[in-house]
């Protein structure tokens, strides 16, 4: 997988380039002196911090910073705060932003018609949530229950034939997602299909049969329906958010 | 050596050796022959190749690398997955990423990849002229 090889990349950068600051930190080779645990704890904190940004989550990222700010206590003279001021506050930040912040910062999974808890970086990785096929740019459509489309800043047209379709997860983010279930079949009386999407438009291309349960939530940017259901076949649910871009279900 | 002559083998199939004008394709078990000029592009899609028209998709038994080779200079691959009809283009939308294809009466729609594109207008541009 694609994500998983940047993901090794960054923790084998980062982990040589805490042995080169190593060596030459104790060769005196650096005009100030960190010291062998800074360093180590610089390293993983910085890269938890860079973890929790890409997942956004909330307390991963503040708690990181404040780890940051204690180990550096000295050279940032705020050697007085620290660390249970520090702490204190990390943790007031943590609840005031968990509170504001919580319900529009995880994405919305959803497994065989099931809602489950995931993490953005779970989006790219099909084995965290046993979806069985999760596309990446190179390939296509597939013939499985569970499919997970993954995009951002570039635009996509999957053209999807399962014949036992459950679920449909689209995440995007800045492009143009089109998805063409007209020669699908669904496995059951309803399809979810779970947005995620932000500044990007989503168009669903459906056979006339299936119905519509838009239970999509909208943020300047609204769902736009193409034409009207013969009504006796499966219905489909449309659930996520979709923030500054439009949904457009076509039928085809 | 059996590869080649597996490929030689397919390419008899494909009723002219050179440049084929139908091709095999396969939906719910049944086989259809499809006249290439219908068919608007073809992609992959979990290791298998398939042929869209208008309104229709049908599975091919070729890989996309034997299609480039075996189709005539009217086809081009746009895309990693992705082998062109370069007649069926109706609407190009060129965007900073990519370029969106747009077909005569069909609501499929394609992307070219950015590294394909100048390519393609080169291409096109020919077409014109000759």
């Amino acid at each position: 997988m694609k994500r998983r090889n940047i993901k090794r990349i960054f923790w084998g950068i980062s982990l040589l380039a805490a042995a080169i600051f190593l060596v030459m930190d104790q060769l005196h080779m650096f005009s100030f002196h960190l010291g062998f645990a800074s360093i180590f704890w610089t390293v993983i904190f910085a890269a938890t911090l860079i973890e929790s940004l890409v997942n956004k989550s909330i307390f991963g990222s503040v708690f990181s910073v404040a780890f940051l700010l204690i180990v550096y206590a000295k050279p940032l003279r705020i050697t007085r705060i620290v660390p249970w001021t520090i702490l204190l506050a990390a943790f007031l930040i943590w609840i005031g932003l968990y509170l504001l912040f919580k319900r529009s910062w995880g994405p919305t999974i959803y497994v065989n018609n099931k809602k489950i808890k995931g993490n953005w970086s779970d989006l790219g990785n099909n084995k965290k949530f046993h979806a069985e096929h999760v596309f990446s740019e190179s390939d296509g459509s597939t013939d499985d229950e569970n499919i997970v489309i993954s995009q951002k800043f570039s635009d996509v047209s999957r053209y999807i034939r399962s014949q036992n379709l459950r679920t449909v997860n689209i995440n995007s983010s800045m492009g143009e997602v089109n998805v063409y279930l007209d020669a699908a079949k669904a496995a059951g009386d309803t399809v979810t299909v779970d947005i995620n999407a932000s500044m990007s438009d989503v168009a669903l291309y459906i056979p006339l049969s299936w119905r519509i349960d838009d239970q999509l939530k909208t943020g300047l940017g609204g769902v736009e329906i193409n034409g009207s259901s013969t009504g006796d076949g499966p219905t489909l649910v449309l659930t996520g958010h979709s923030n500054l871009g439009d949904v457009e279900v076509n039928y085809v | 050596m059996q590869l080649a002559s597996q490929f030689t083998l397919r390419k008899c199939r494909l009723k002219l050796s050179n440049h084929p004008d139908q091709i095999e394709g396969k939906k719910n078990k049944v086989t259809y022959y499809l006249n290439l000029n219908d068919i608007l592009f073809f992609e992959t899609e979990d290791k298998q190749v398939i042929a869209h028209t208008k309104q229709d998709a049908f599975v091919v038994a070729y890989k996309l690398y034997e299609l480039e080779n075996l189709l005539s200079s009217q086809f081009m691959r746009v895309a990693k997955s992705t082998i062109l009809n370069l007649d069926q283009i109706y609407a190009l939308t060129r965007s900073i990423s990519d370029c969106k294809v747009q077909f005569h009466d069909s609501y499929k729609t394609v992307y070219v990849w950015r590294h394909y594109y100048r390519n393609l207008r080169d291409r096109l541009n020919e077409r014109r002229s000759s």
